[in-house]
């Protein structure tokens, strides 16, 4: 399989934060969840992949091409966490902008999603809710026949209904086996409904990249009083939450100890516990 | 590199009717003043006000919603985002240019007297040069911070003009004129010596405005978005 996104050995520093990705490839065809806490990386891994920040060393390509071609972003669709386009322009003058940037761009596409997502053409960006913002934004990023759909943040600050209408939308997106999603969000639980992979970043490194069933298969969350929080190997402990009856361990899913009571570990839990744990080393 | 060009030309409506009204106002004060050259002249100096407000408005727009960042992500290159820009002012200066030509046309066909060549040339030559030494300041520090650079810039070269003026007027004989006339009077020199100083003129600006360019350019690719 193809990757849509590879970056290798990439670097980049400002003040005592570095972003360190020795290796990463995102296959096509999948949705990539990247979470993390703010500040960790997510948003520089992504202004890289899109050579907005010049980097200190480490090579990018997307879609088989080097970022730093102009080219590489005709097939990619951008949405940030906010609209970027001038408050005083309405709908049909983004699509006059893009029409003339995008070689691709599809006015009969643009048509279709401006409808579906119940859009005004003439009123501006200023009057819109930031649902509405947010479904032109995606609109605008879909229209030109995107094989790659990068969105940072794209769904915090959204309500529920809108949040679900976008997803729907991604899946719909990602039915084409060319079609590649990387989405950064806090909100877990849209990543645990479309995700197909996660990667967790924190303080700039990869914690850990993984297919999301794998990843939830993987660890356990296990609820146990002090008396056997005691017998539990430490080293066997990913992460910990303690509370006065006892704790709440993350461990792989193979070190839970026998006899302990255990449940699925959500992505949530398993990225909170992590940085948890490592803050306090 | 379409797109771009028409992004700043959309965002440039908000701008362009407070500019045209006040450019109709200028033409009719130019009117009131038909048998006088400096009538125009005004005309003129307020066609380079609209020109030098150019990058100040695109720019001010992109960072008030964020445009570089997603500019940047689109299929072009940053050499092209800048090089939009500037295409974009040039268009701005060329239109102005146009007006202040029927203006005078108009104010000809009237019986007024029209600017002469300076009416034309200081627009053009004084917004090249402006916008020229502004946009890389504002590639540079950005909106809020060009406003104070570029009004430090400027203060120097106007109050020395100022001061000029104020010699011309110390010194004012019964027969000296304003300034402004002054200005008016390029006008009167033989065609030659306006052609000459036309080209002379308008080619040292297109190189400074060249050179800007290639500056800005240099200074976007440094930038982080």
């Amino acid at each position: 399989m193809a990757n849509a996104i590879e970056i290798r050995n990439l670097r980049k520093t400002y003040g005592d934060f570095t972003l360190s990705i020795d290796s990463l490839e995102i296959p096509c065809g999948c949705i990539m969840g990247l979470v993390g806490s703010n500040g960790a990386g997510k948003s520089t891994m992504i202004k890289s992949i899109l050579d907005l920040i010049k980097t200190d060393s480490g090579e990018i390509t997307v879609n088989g091409m080097s970022n730093k071609l102009a080219s590489s972003r005709e097939e990619v669709g951008v949405v940030f966490d906010e609209i970027k386009f001038p408050q005083i322009f309405t709908a049909a003058n983004v699509r006059l902008t893009l029409k003339g940037v995008y070689q691709d761009w599809d006015d009969q596409l643009w048509d279709k999603y401006i409808q579906q997502f119940r859009l005004p053409l003439d009123k501006k960006i200023k009057e819109f809710s930031r649902g509405m913002k947010m479904k032109l934004s995606l609109a605008a990023a879909l229209a030109h026949h995107p094989k790659l759909l990068i969105l940072d943040e794209a769904t915090s600050g959204i309500d529920p209904v809108v949040r679900d209408e976008i997803l729907d939308i991604f899946l719909e997106f990602i039915q084409d086996e060319q079609h590649t999603i990387l989405a950064s969000s806090h909100i877990i639980s849209d990543l645990e409904k479309a995700a197909d992979y996660v990667t967790f970043i924190n303080n700039g490194q990869i914690v850990f990249c993984e297919e999301k069933d794998t990843l939830m298969e993987k660890y356990r969350i296990v609820k146990c009083g002090n008396e056997e929080l005691a017998s539990v190997n430490a080293d066997d402990i990913v992460g910990k939450r303690t509370n006065t009856f006892g704790a709440e361990l993350l461990m792989l899913s193979d070190k839970v100890p026998e006899g302990f009571v255990s449940a699925k570990a959500g992505i949530e839990d398993i990225m909170l516990m992590i940085i948890k744990n490592e803050d306090k080393k | 590199m379409k797109g771009l060009i028409t992004k700043d030309l959309l965002g440039l409506r908000q701008v362009a009717l407070t500019m045209g009204l006040l450019m109709v106002f200028y033409l009719f004060l130019g009117f009131m003043n038909m048998k006088d050259s400096g009538g125009m002249m005004y005309f003129s100096i307020m066609a380079l006000v609209v020109n030098v407000m150019v990058p100040l408005s695109c720019a001010g727009y992109d960072e008030q919603c964020g445009w570089d960042q997603f500019g940047a992500s689109l299929p072009v290159s940053k050499n092209q985002i800048v090089l939009s820009r500037y295409l974009v002012c040039l268009l701005v200066i060329g239109f102005s240019t146009l007006v202040i030509l029927a203006g005078n046309l108009i104010f000809a066909v009237l019986g007024g007297i029209p600017s002469g060549a300076a009416g034309y040339l200081l627009p053009i030559i004084g917004s090249l040069i402006y916008i020229a030494i502004m946009n890389p300041i504002i590639y540079k520090f950005g909106v809020q911070k060009s406003r104070i650079i570029v009004m430090a810039v400027f203060l120097v070269p106007s109050m020395l003009v100022a001061g000029i003026s104020m010699i011309f007027a110390n010194s004012a004989s019964e027969n000296s004129v304003p300034f402004i006339e002054v200005l008016g009077k390029i006008g009167s020199a033989s065609p030659g010596q306006i052609l000459g100083a036309e080209i002379g003129l308008t080619a040292g600006a297109a190189v400074i405005f060249a050179l800007s360019m290639l500056l800005s350019v240099r200074i976007y690719k440094n930038k982080e978005l």
